[in-house]
């Protein structure tokens, strides 16, 4: 358990947000009828906005 | 995919790690001897070396360029998003700077604490893997994705480690002079722009500039986290 939580702190950086926003833009991108690449960037740009203002790790 | 882009990635990412890799490893040359320093170094450098030779020619084999891209661009997004809001915490005082002199201090009183010749030894391993994990997995996810440019993506990394040995050795002082959250933040933006864009391109979106969009995601996302900088120390200070 403790070597997945440090694979998982590894790829993330401790993130409890990134990888959930990250799946949102990816589900975004094959789902949308229209305005796909808008909608993948924004969301991904709104994933790192909202992860600066997690508790710093 | 520019191969002067791809180089300068993996140098400036590699430079940040070696050069934490390189503190530990003084430390350990300071307290118990370059002998321990040197097979902690090797045996690492072997185990990354391996991970990078198998690694590499396995991703590169088992699928098409396009679901490498859906496969690795969303690592490298979350591996920019880790180093650039780091790198903003520190710039915007939330987190302490990366400080290699304390490091480097701290080290040395845990190692002279701890005598044993096998201990030194398996400091210095861990310091040189751990750091060079993460310069691993960069280069072999950037190889994977540009199988012809894999010289360059080693390349960088090779010029950084030799930079950063040179610097060590004349210098045999933690190199805390080394701008590390500027090296951050550049690398956790260029991660952060090949991210989005081999990603999205992996999903079979069409962009906008097309190979210029890459272009436009760095500096868009230089300008968001300089004013993410500045809207933390507003923050703060209130």
């Amino acid at each position: 358990m403790r070597l997945l939580r440090e694979i998982y702190d590894f790829i993330t950086g401790g993130s409890r947000l990134t990888p959930f926003g990250l799946a949102l833009a990816v589900i975004a991108a094959f789902a949308l009828p229209t305005m796909r690449a808008e909608a993948f960037t924004a969301l991904v740009v709104a994933t790192f906005v909202a992860s600066t203002f997690e508790k710093p790790t | 995919m520019n191969p002067w882009l791809l180089a300068g990635t993996t140098f400036f990412a590699s430079a940040v790690e070696f050069v934490e890799a390189a503190t530990i490893v003084l430390a350990v040359a300071y307290t118990q001897g370059v002998r321990a320093a040197l097979l902690g170094t090797l045996g690492a450098g072997v185990a990354l070396v391996a991970f990078v030779g198998l690694g590499a020619p396995l991703l590169a084999n088992a699928l098409a360029l396009e679901h490498i891209e859906l496969v690795v661009g969303p690592f490298l997004v979350l591996f920019g998003i880790a180093w650039l809001r780091k790198a903003v915490w520190r710039y915007a005082g939330r987190k302490a700077q990366h400080d290699e002199a304390a490091i480097f201090a701290r080290e040395v009183a845990e190692l002279r604490a701890d005598r044993e010749h096998h201990h030194g030894i398996a400091v210095a391993f861990q310091g040189v893997f751990v750091e060079g994990l993460e310069v691993a997995v960069i280069v072999v996810t950037f190889a994977a994705s540009t199988p012809r440019l894999v010289a360059w993506s080693a390349g960088g990394a090779l010029v950084a480690l030799a930079l950063v040995i040179v610097a060590a050795i004349a210098l045999r002082a933690p190199l805390a002079r080394v701008p590390e959250n500027a090296l951050k933040s550049i690398v956790g933006v260029m991660l952060l722009s090949l991210g989005t864009y081999w990603t999205g391109e992996g999903a079979g979106l069409q962009w906008w500039l097309g190979d210029s969009t890459l272009f436009a995601f760095i500096a868009a996302y230089a300008c968001i986290a300089a004013l993410l900088v500045g809207v933390h120390r507003r923050a703060a200070a209130a």
